[in-house]
């Protein structure tokens, strides 16, 4: 990066610099060139914050007296924003009232955020029909269950196929002329036989590939939206998250909701078995989850200093078709 | 506005008594005089909007706490107001540079000399608005450090080790650039990508 590069570098990042938004080595960059630059320290010094006790918490004052001009320049995420804001704050909308001015931003097409700031794109009806298994397991003890079945699998094998020997042997020796009671390629493992194909008893089944979820909301806050790109409708979903911070023996209800809020599924497990390393299984076989907007909250009261205290986090996700 | 000018003005509003009802014409004609004295001729232009500026910043300031002396506090919140408008002036001029090749694509380069408000103000509302809608320990960190607290304060005040509190902004800051990682707008040029 050349000299001049360095300076431009610097200048698109000052006012973030000034508000602290840049990370250390952002910052430790901007403030090396600073010592060393004449030019740009005095540019950050008319940056200089002016701290108050609510910045940030209502428009700016300086916004609000020239909205005729705010309302045909603010675009982007800060325009969505300032919409968001005055639907919600009482005090925003009565000074612009005070000033003569509609309290409202309307929607100008070539204005706007490209995504939705605080909520996503409304999805179609889920069908309410319950899951039909939720349970949680650890990918390391999938993996030993899976070496297991396995192993299990090849001594069946080998012991099905001592039996088909000594089966033969024994008919053929003892009873010749009657026809074998077990031949190669009959279920030799059979605990009952399947309704469709000939094929029965136990079976391999391969488990969903787990997706993180992130960015939990706390409280009132909205979460991160996580998009899980699928094809057509899931009979199975394996989430891994972080678990609440609560004691190992503190009930914690996990609810899946659909994007209308309703509960689709809730379940009640002790903290202990959010160990890391574990995964949440949704079956829903019956009732396949369709692509659309869902939620994972996880629950948890727990008492400290003989009150209650209650603990929460909300995942969002969408399973979006590919 | 700061908060020794925050406090000018409290002190300016606690003065002797007079009446304690404000005739908003006669406040606007006031606080355009006031205006009239502390700005330079070259920013009368300005004058309608600081104006604004100046009621706004009352309104806010009557809804908090109760006022004694309007005429102390509006003479106050007009000098602190043009000192702030001649400060705002170069800030939008010192983020455009018009050598900056990304900045020259944009459709009007120097109309951003023109945005409406203070940057820094809107930066900051962008901030705690995004937070707000998001993640409340994120806001709780953004109100307090632009309050001027801060990390060192604010780790201190939630009894947490500094650097938690530095990751874990780090992890807010990390939300907002994604967000913004497309955005058109002015303020948040920082959180594309090179």
């Amino acid at each position: 990066m050349d000299e001049r590069d360095t300076h431009l570098w610097v200048r698109r990042r000052l006012l973030a610099w000034r508000a602290g938004m840049l990370d250390g080595a952002e910052a430790g960059r901007i403030e090396a060139h600073l010592a060393d630059c004449a030019e740009c320290r005095a540019t950050a010094d008319a940056l200089a914050p002016a701290s108050a006790g609510d910045a940030g918490t209502h428009l700016a004052a300086s916004l609000v007296a020239a909205w005729p001009r705010a309302q045909q320049s603010l675009r982007g995420l800060e325009r969505a924003l300032v919409r968001h804001h005055l639907e919600r704050c009482a005090e925003c909308r009565q000074d612009l009232e005070s000033l003569g001015y509609e309290p409202r931003l309307e929607l100008v097409p070539a204005l706007e955020a490209a995504e939705p700031v605080t909520a996503s794109a409304p999805a179609p009806a889920v069908a309410a029909a319950r899951p039909t298994i939720v349970r949680i397991e650890s990918a390391a003890r999938r993996a030993a269950w899976r070496d297991r079945a396995v192993l299990a699998w090849a001594s069946l094998a080998t012991a099905a196929a001592v039996l088909l020997l000594v089966a033969n042997v024994r008919s053929r020796w003892f009873e010749a002329g009657s026809a074998p009671l077990l031949v190669p390629g009959a279920p030799v493992w059979a605990r009952g036989a399947l309704p469709n194909g000939p094929f029965s008893g136990l079976s391999l089944r391969i488990a969903p590939q787990p997706r993180s979820l992130s960015g939990p909301a706390k409280g009132g806050g909205e979460a991160k939206l996580n998009v899980i790109p699928v094809v057509g409708p899931l009979s199975s979903l394996a989430l891994g998250f972080k678990p609440l911070n609560v004691p190992d023996t503190s009930l914690v209800t996990v609810s899946l909701l659909d994007a209308g809020g309703d509960t689709l599924y809730a379940v009640s497990y002790r903290q202990w078995e959010f160990r890391p390393k574990r995964f949440l299984v949704i079956d829903r076989n019956e009732a396949p989850l369709t692509p659309g907007s869902y939620a994972l909250v996880l629950a948890s009261q727990i008492a400290k200093a003989g009150r209650e205290i209650e603990k929460e986090a909300r995942y969002r996700f969408e399973l979006r078709e590919k | 506005m700061g908060r020794d000018e925050r406090e000018d003005i409290r002190t300016a509003a606690e003065g002797p008594p007079q009446e304690s009802s404000i005739r908003w014409d006669e406040a606007c004609a006031f606080v355009r005089r006031r205006l009239g004295y502390e700005l330079p001729a070259s920013c009368r232009g300005m004058t309608d909007d600081l104006v604004q500026e100046c009621m706004v910043r009352m309104l806010r300031f009557v809804r908090r706490e109760r006022v004694e002396n309007v005429e102390a506090l509006l003479t106050q919140i007009a000098r602190r107001t043009a000192i702030d408008a001649l400060r705002r002036r170069t800030r939008w001029t010192a983020l455009v540079t018009t050598d900056d090749e990304t900045v020259a694509q944009v459709a009007d380069p120097l109309a951003r000399a023109d945005e409406p408000g203070d940057p820094l103000e809107r930066l900051q509302f962008v901030v705690v608005e995004f937070f707000t809608a998001r993640d409340a320990r994120c806001r709780e960190l953004a109100v307090a450090y632009f309050a001027g607290e801060g990390w060192k304060a604010v780790a201190l005040a939630d009894g947490r080790s500094h650097d938690v509190i530095r990751k874990q902004w780090s992890r807010c800051i990390g939300m907002l650039r994604e967000a913004a990682e497309d955005d058109r707008g002015p303020l948040l040029d920082w959180a594309r990508s090179e």
